[in-house]
C-alpha cells in the first residue's frame, strides 16, 4: 500500500496535467473557453456524466478488474424506466432503474467472483446483452418530452449557483470517497487489487466485495441513464457514445492503473474533468469531432507511459514502495 | 457440483448472448409457408433496423409484398451506428447468392465498397435494385428508388435561410464522418448557401447523428459563436440535441434549427416551435416502391432508371397534414 504523501505527490501529478490542459486551452482561445460560463457548464453539467461512469470504472480497476458494461446497462436502464418518469410515477421509475442496474450488477459479480470468469469478458458478454435488449425493447421508438419537475434533475438549483446534477454527482463523490478510503470494506477493495489470493487466506470475504463493486457500478450506470433522461429530455440509445473508451481513459489518465490496488475517486474527478476539458476545448477550437476518438485514445497511451515514468521517478528518489 | 452449476449458467448466458444476436438480424418472412405458385424472393438489405426510419423503410417493404404478391425478407448487419456495417451488408449479399434470391433490394453503408459484391450479384444473374442510398457505379443495379439527400439538403437550408430572413450565421451540424446521407445533404445545404450572399458558415462539426453528442457539440460551438442564428443538422436527433442545447443556453427562439428525417419527436418540437424546419424522406413509401419496382423488374415490366420517392419540407405549416399526401 501507498503511503499517504505517495499518494499525494501521485495525485498532485495528475492535477498538474489537468492545470496545463486547462492552461493551454485558455491561451489558444481566451475568449470563448476562458470563460465563467464555458468552465461552468464544463464541470458542472457535461463532466458529471463521464465522472459517474469513471467511478465505477475505476472501482473495477481498482479491484484489478473491468466494466465494459456499464454503459450498455445504462442505456436499458433509461430506456425502461423512461415512461414511468415520464407518467410522474418517480418512485416506480427509480425502482425499476435500479433494478435493472443492481440485477445486471449481479450478474456480472457472480460471474466474475464465483464462476472466475475473467472481467473483461465477463463484462463484454453483459453488454452485449443488455444493449442488445434495449434495442428489441426500444424498437425505433424514442420516448420524447418529460415533466419539468422530472428535468429540474439536472437543470435545476437547490442551492445557487450548484445545477443540481453537480450536487448529485458531489454526494456520490463523498459516499464513494468515504466506503473506499475510510472503511474495512475499502481497505478489502485495495487488497484484492494488490493480490486476490492473500487477501483471501487473511480472512476477507472476497467474493462479497468483488460482487458489491458490480452491483455499485450497475447503480452507477443506473443513475447516469436516469439524469441523460432528465438532460436530454428523451429515451436515446445514442447516449452509449464513447462513455465505456472515456471512462476507461478518465481512470488511467487520473492515476488509476489497471494494475489494481491504487488511486481514489479523487484520481477519477481529475482524470475525467481532463477528458472532458480536451473534448470541449476541440469543439471550441473547431477541430472536426472524429479527431477527439484518436486524441483520447493517445492520452490513454501517455497515461500508461506517464505511470511508467512516475515510478522510475519515484524509486529514483530513493522511496520504497509496493507497485503492481 | 460447483462445476455443473457453472456450467449451467455459463451455458443460459451463451444461449441468451446468441438469442438477443439473432433477434437482430431478424429473418421475418412474409409467407413462411411453402406455395404451389413459387412466390418471387425479394431479399432487401438496409443499414440497420434501429433507426425509426429504417423500421418504416421495412413495413413498407413488406406490406409490399403482402400486397403484391412476393416473398420479402428484410436483413440488416447488427452494427447499428451509421456508417458501420458494411463488413456485415457484404456478408448478407454473398448469402442471397447462395440462397438463390430472386432480387436483391440494395441500400448501401457505403456507396463505394459494396461494389465488389454487387458485381458478384450481377455475374450470378441477380438483379440489384438500389435504395436509398446511391451505390457508386451505375452498372451495378437496375434501378433506382429513394430521395435525393442532395435535394433534401437543399430544400431544408433554404426554408431555414428564408426563415432567418435570408442573412445570418449557421453551424451546419454533420452526421457520421463517410456517411453517404452526410455527404449528400451537407452538399446540398452548401450549394443552397452560395445563392445567398448573407449567410456565412461559422463553424461545421459532426456528432455522428447523435442526439447526446449533438447536445454537447452544440453547447460546446455556442461558447465561440455565441450570436449564431441558425443550426443547419443533418437528422432530426441532432436536430434535437441542439434545442436542448439552445434551451440550456437561453436562447430559445432566436436561433432556428433545421433536422431532416421528419420523425415524431421532431414534428412534436416543431409544434412547440422549437424546431423550424424538417424534412420527410417519406421511409415507408421508399421502402414499397423499391419492392414494388423489383416485381415489375422480375414481372419484365417497363422499369425505369429512377423512381423518385418525394421528399417534403415540413414547417408549422403542414407538420399535421404532411403524412397523409403518399
Amino acid at each position: 500500500m501507498l503511503t499517504k504523501k505517495q499518494n499525494l505527490i501521485d495525485l498532485l501529478s495528475r492535477v498538474a496535467i489537468l492545470v496545463v490542459v486547462v492552461a493551454v486551452l485558455a491561451i489558444i482561445k481566451t475568449e470563448s473557453f476562458w470563460t465563467v460560463e464555458n468552465i461552468r457548464q464544463v464541470v458542472f453539467q457535461q463532466a458529471p456524466y463521464t465522472i459517474l461512469m469513471a467511478f465505477g470504472m475505476s472501482l473495477a480497476i481498482i479491484s484489478k478488474g473491468i466494466d465494459i458494461s456499464m454503459a450498455s446497462v445504462m442505456v436499458l436502464s433509461s430506456y425502461l424506466s423512461a415512461k414511468f418518469f415520464q407518467q410522474g410515477n418517480y418512485i416506480l421509475g427509480i425502482l425499476v432503474a435500479a433494478g435493472i442496474g443492481v440485477g445486471f450488477g449481479i450478474s456480472n459479480g457472480l460471474l466474475i467472483s464465483k464462476i472466475k470468469i475473467e472481467p473483461y469478458i465477463a463484462t463484454f458478454s453483459i453488454d452485449f446483452i443488455a444493449l442488445g435488449l434495449a434495442y428489441v425493447v426500444c424498437n425505433g421508438k424514442y420516448i420524447y418530452g418529460f415533466p419539468a419537475g422530472f428535468r429540474s434533475l439536472t437543470n435545476g438549483s437547490l442551492i445557487f449557483g450548484f445545477p443540481n446534477i453537480a450536487l448529485i454527482t458531489m454526494a456520490v463523490f463523498v459516499l464513494l470517497y468515504i466506503l473506499t478510503r475510510k472503511t474495512t470494506y475499502g481497505r478489502g477493495l485495495y487488497s484484492i487489487g494488490h493480490n486476490k489470493e492473500v487477501a483471501r487466506l487473511s480472512g476477507m470475504k472476497v467474493d462479497q466485495i468483488l460482487l458489491s463493486v458490480y452491483v455499485i457500478n450497475g447503480v452507477l450506470a443506473a443513475l447516469t441513464g436516469v439524469l441523460y433522461l432528465s438532460r436530454l429530455n428523451a429515451a436515446d440509445p445514442s447516449i452509449k457514445g464513447s462513455l465505456t473508451m472515456d471512462s476507461i481513459a478518465a481512470a488511467l489518465i487520473g492515476g488509476i492503473p489497471f494494475g489494481g490496488g491504487k488511486g481514489s475517486v479523487l484520481n477519477t474527478v481529475v482524470g475525467a474533468l481532463i477528458i472532458i476539458f480536451i473534448r470541449n476545448g476541440m469543439n471550441i477550437m473547431n477541430i472536426s469531432t472524429n479527431w477527439q476518438s484518436a486524441v483520447v485514445g493517445f492520452v490513454i497511451l501517455f497515461s500508461i507511459l506517464y505511470e511508467i515514468l512516475l515510478k522510475k521517478l519515484m524509486i529514483a528518489l530513493g522511496k520504497k514502495k509496493e507497485y503492481m | 457440483m460447483k462445476k455443473i452449476f457453472a456450467l449451467l449458467i455459463t451455458l443460459t448466458f451463451l444461449v441468451t448472448t446468441l438469442a438477443a444476436c439473432s433477434g437482430s438480424t431478424s429473418k421475418d418472412a412474409a409467407n413462411p409457408k411453402e406455395e404451389a405458385t413459387k412466390q418471387k424472393e425479394i431479399v432487401v438489405i438496409l443499414k440497420n433496423n434501429t433507426a425509426p426510419f429504417f423500421i418504416s423503410v421495412a413495413e413498407g417493404a413488406k406490406a409490399a409484398g403482402e400486397e403484391l404478391g412476393a416473398n420479402v425478407t428484410v436483413k440488416t448487419p447488427v452494427e447499428t451506428a451509421e456508417g458501420s456495417g458494411n463488413e456485415q451488408q457484404i456478408q448478407l449479399a454473398e448469402e442471397t447468392i447462395v440462397s438463390k434470391a430472386d432480387c436483391v433490394v440494395m441500400c448501401p453503408v457505403d456507396s463505394q465498397a459494396i461494389i465488389p459484391v454487387m458485381k458478384q450479384l450481377k455475374d450470378a444473374n441477380i438483379p440489384v435494385v438500389n435504395l436509398n442510398t446511391r451505390i457508386s457505379d451505375n452498372t451495378m443495379y437496375k434501378t433506382f428508388v429513394g430521395l435525393e439527400n442532395y435535394n433534401q439538403g437543399y430544400d431544408t437550408a433554404k426554408a431555414l435561410f428564408e426563415g432567418m430572413g435570408k442573412k445570418g450565421k449557421i453551424f451546419i451540424i454533420e452526421g457520421s464522418t463517410g456517411a453517404q446521407t452526410s455527404i449528400d445533404r451537407v452538399k446540398g445545404a452548401l450549394a443552397a448557401v452560395e445563392e445567398y450572399p448573407d449567410i456565412q458558415v461559422v463553424a461545421q462539426q459532426s456528432a455522428n447523428y447523435s442526439r447526446a453528442e449533438a447536445m454537447n457539440v452544440v453547447q460546446n460551438l455556442l461558447q465561440s459563436y455565441p450570436d449564431v442564428n441558425g443550426i443547419f443538422c443533418c437528422n432530426d436527433e441532432m436536430a434535437l440535441g441542439s434545442v436542448e442545447a439552445v434551451d440550456a443556453a437561453g436562447k430559445t427562439g432566436s436561433i432556428l434549427i433545421s433536422g431532416q428525417d421528419a420523425n415524431d419527436d421532431a414534428c412534436a418540437a416543431i409544434r412547440e416551435g422549437k424546431i423550424y424546419v424538417t424534412s420527410f424522406g417519406n421511409p415507408y413509401m421508399q421502402g414499397y416502391t423499391s419492392v414494388q419496382a423489383a416485381i415489375d423488374l422480375l414481372g419484365d415490366k417497363e422499369v425505369k432508371d429512377f423512381y423518385e420517392v418525394q421528399t417534403l419540407v415540413v414547417d408549422k405549416k403542414n407538420v399535421d397534414t404532411f403524412k397523409d399526401k403518399k
